[in-house]
């Protein structure tokens, strides 16, 4: 029965030819066993195997859908990014793989319940299936994470070419995908150790996505800036302005008080030099009328002059 | 910093499938005579490409060799690219496009879409114009005479300060003056009080 799940679904005989077989088993074991236990084990092994069936067509689906997202994840034209599908499906393998994780483990503790009542080749046969199974959906996850590989680096190699043409706007941009990138490498180191559990998140790509995403709208956002930057400039330059001629006004007002001293300091000086001139005038021509009693008070002192001497 | 072509298209129309050139300039003088032709081809392509690869409402600025083509889709069908080198600034380079947009819809406005043919000599002169970006554009040359003025101011200021030291040394010196001629006053009317007999 396990070779069923990985040929082609639309191929069924070799199924219907077991079925058949293992329902002809039943019927001859039948006759010899109890019938309340031969049903109660049928019953489970039924539902065991109505599970298992379910289990193996459901990762069968989520092997399809993981192919088209590979052949969606090798394309690698600059413009046309098929992103939101490729995030689309990746959400919704993700999705299914942790159901299909869930649904393995319950019936895991299912065949764990029934193999006290089993005999020992049903256990191995159950055992076997639920090994496959794991098998099959460790296949598919691993798959997933190297369809995932291949998109990270698609994306770093469509980032290098962009570079090569646009501005140096989006040099943060290569730094900030290459944290994402790593971030998704390490993460999936994680889940190489633990083949059955996914434990990355997707949610790291789809960052790098909306990074390269809004690439565009960062240009018209950097020239609408470019030109408010401009403007606030020519706003501080006239401030400044302002604040030089105020400094100005300052000054000139200072030197305002300055010029008045001066101004009184001349007028003082002035005057004081018309009065001195006129003092001067003054004492000149009372020097100059003084001369005849200067000649009186000479003579009067060479006659006492001439009596001392007369009687000396 | 130069700029080698600006062109004008229709980038999206009733029944228009890629874009339809309406206007180039070209300013290829620094080019030797057998490549002008080639260069205009190629200016030509690439404004071609550009403007149909980029969405409505759009600025992009692409790097080609040496080489900057900016352009931009407005949402009236409208598509310019300018290519220059990459001292250009690409402020000015945007405000161009705006201009010759502008221009080319005041003329045509009304019309746009129905004529065959749409002669814009404009565009030279414009191209022309936007050679020296300091020149044309309004928001640098408004930042220039604002620098200029700031540079005016300072100077004015020092000048303020030096006739300031001036303005001491007079005081001082005009102070001094008054007190010597004070002195000079009391010794004259010293003299003529006291020395009335010698």
């Amino acid at each position: 029965m396990n070779r069923m799940y990985t040929d082609d679904p639309k191929n069924r005989t070799e199924e219907f030819f077991s079925i058949a077989s293992s329902m002809k088993q039943n019927y001859s074991t039948n006759k010899t066993k109890n019938d309340n236990t031969i049903k109660n084990s049928k019953t489970k092994k039924n539902e065991f195997f109505q599970i298992t069936s379910q289990i193996g067509k459901q990762i069968h689906l989520t092997c399809l859908k993981l192919s088209d997202l590979s052949k969606l994840a090798k394309s690698t034209s600059l413009y046309n990014d098929p992103t939101h599908q490729i995030q689309i499906l990746t959400h919704e393998i993700k999705e299914e793989i942790q159901t299909l994780n869930r649904q393995l483990e319950s019936v895991e503790i299912l065949a764990s319940h029934n193999t006290g009542k089993q005999n020992r080749q049903t256990t191995q046969h159950t055992n076997q299936i639920v090994g496959s199974l794991k098998g099959q959906l460790a296949n598919t996850t691993q798959s997933f994470q190297g369809v995932l590989r291949e998109r990270t680096e698609n994306l770093k190699k469509q980032q290098e070419r962009r570079s090569k043409f646009m501005d140096n706007s989006s040099f943060f941009f290569s730094a900030n995908n290459n944290t994402s990138s790593r971030k998704i490498s390490y993460a999936m180191d994680e889940s190489k150790t633990n083949s059955t559990n996914l434990g990355f998140d997707i949610d790291i790509i789809e960052n790098t996505n909306n990074n390269f995403n809004s690439q565009n709208s960062l240009q018209t956002v950097s020239y609408r800036e470019s030109r408010v930057n401009v403007v606030e400039d020519i706003e501080k330059t006239i401030h400044e302005i302002g604040t030089i001629f105020s400094r100005l006004a300052n000054l000139i007002q200072n030197q305002d008080t300055q010029i008045e001293w001066i101004d009184q300091n001349v007028d003082e000086t002035l005057e004081n030099i018309e009065q001195g001139e006129r003092e001067l005038r003054k004492y000149s021509e009372s020097i100059g009328s003084n001369r005849w009693l200067i000649f009186k008070i000479f003579a009067i002192l060479i006659v006492f002059i001439l009596i001392f001497v007369l009687i000396m | 910093m130069k700029i080698i072509s600006l062109c004008l298209f229709q980038w999206r129309g009733n029944n228009i499938t890629e874009p339809k050139l309406l206007a180039t300039g070209f300013e290829s003088s620094t080019f030797g005579f057998f490549k002008k032709k080639t260069v205009k081809e190629w200016c030509e392509f690439v404004s071609f490409t550009l403007a149909k690869r980029t969405n409505e409402s759009q600025r992009q600025s692409v790097k080609e060799k040496d080489y900057i083509c900016h352009v931009y889709n407005r949402f009236d069908n409208l598509s310019a690219i300018v290519i220059c080198d990459d001292e250009y600034p690409r402020r000015v380079a945007f405000s161009l496009i705006n201009k010759v947009m502008d221009d080319f819809m005041d003329i045509y406005g009304n019309k746009f879409g129905d004529l065959e043919d749409y002669p814009f000599e404009q565009i030279v002169q414009l191209l022309n114009k936007f050679q020296d970006p300091n020149q044309a554009d309004k928001l640098s040359k408004i930042q220039r005479t604002l620098d200029e003025t700031t540079i005016i101011l300072q100077d004015t200021i020092e000048k303020v300060l030096k006739r300031g030291e001036n303005l001491e040394i007079l005081v001082d010196r005009s102070e001094l003056l008054s007190n010597q001629s004070k002195q000079f006053y009391r010794v004259a009317k010293k003299h003529n009080r006291c020395c009335t007999i010698c």
